[in-house]
């Protein structure tokens, strides 16, 4: 099980969290102005990332505040957790393929 | 206005008629608080004037996350980062006190007294009894007097909160009515052996409330 740390609670068991996909997608501002493709990229291409992935949690039975988590999907390792709306803070950036 | 009787998700439980005067010998002492209120308060984090107004009005500096504070018999819990559970004994007169006090901030008040089932929990074993449950770190170096955390226990939402006085392992848990007889019985199960007895239910409340 993941240890999540929460920005607000603290460590977490992963139990109380729920998963939020990619991080840092902005809506598009004027979505009548794009192409069909444009916009089902935004809504649907993700980056399935082979490594450090930025990815949105929400602290479901605790605080019930989404935040924002690095996590290496190979090993699980968390590297950082912020809260959104934030620049996310630098960490070595390793991918496998 | 019409008066009612408040009944209790645990009422059908004869816990008055099972309880004893002291907790003796019995490893857990479970007893329920009856009737305590509850108000929500919300704030935003970047709205400075608020939270100082909020502050003011209560009485006390807000406490972050999983912190508390008290004034008299006012607890004021941390939820979370704009967001703070009062729990006093008459909710109704402290939020329509808070309600006018905060008129002109933009500061969300919430009697939300029926939304808790309080179960208070002691007894030299009551941490062990909760580790079956709770997945959060109970050791009293990191979860120390005075904290709180919503968490679950054994899939149950629960408001858990040490009580103040490091001597006594002493934990009140929230939950919601809906979920109070399973919390009360997997309690009761997890806590049979270490030896359980109830505990005389306290009156922290106005029994009657008015509806307007």
């Amino acid at each position: 099980m993941l240890l999540i740390p929460c920005p607000y609670c603290g460590p977490r068991p992963e139990i109380e969290f729920g998963y939020g996909s990619e991080a840092h997608l902005a809506r598009p501002g004027a979505p009548q102005e794009m192409s069909d493709e444009d916009w089902a990229a935004y809504v649907y291409w993700r980056k399935n990332t082979k490594g450090v992935f930025h990815e949105r949690w929400v602290h479901t039975h605790g605080c019930r505040r989404w935040f924002n988590v690095i996590r290496d999907t190979v090993t699980y390792e968390i590297l950082a957790a912020y809260e959104q709306g934030i620049e996310p803070p630098a960490v070595e950036i390793e991918t496998y393929v | 206005m019409a008066e009612f009787q408040r009944q209790g998700p645990l009422d059908g439980l004869s816990l008055e008629q099972r309880a004893v005067p002291d907790l003796g010998e019995a490893g857990i002492g479970i007893r329920e608080i009856r009737y305590e209120g509850a108000v929500n308060l919300r704030a935003r984090r970047a709205d400075r004037p608020a939270r100082d107004s909020l502050a003011l009005a209560l009485g006390m500096a807000l406490p972050e996350t999983t912190h508390s504070a008290r004034r008299e018999a006012q607890l004021l819990l941390g939820l979370g980062p704009d967001e703070w559970l009062l729990l006093c004994p008459q909710a109704e007169a402290t939020a329509e006190s808070l309600w006018e006090q905060l008129f002109e901030s933009t500061v969300a008040v919430t009697d939300v007294s029926d939304n808790y089932v309080t179960l208070e929990l002691s007894g030299p074993r009551v941490r062990d009894l909760l580790a079956k449950g709770v997945p959060i770190d109970l050791d009293p170096t990191v979860f120390l007097p005075g904290r709180c955390a919503q968490t679950l226990m054994s899939k149950a939402e629960v408001l858990l909160y040490r009580g103040e006085d490091e001597a006594a392992e002493r934990f009140t848990l929230h939950c919601r009515p809906s979920f109070a007889q399973y919390a009360f019985a997997w309690l009761e199960d997890a806590a049979q052996e270490y030896g359980a007895v109830i505990l005389s239910a306290e009156v922290k409340g106005a029994q009657v409330s008015s509806v307007g």
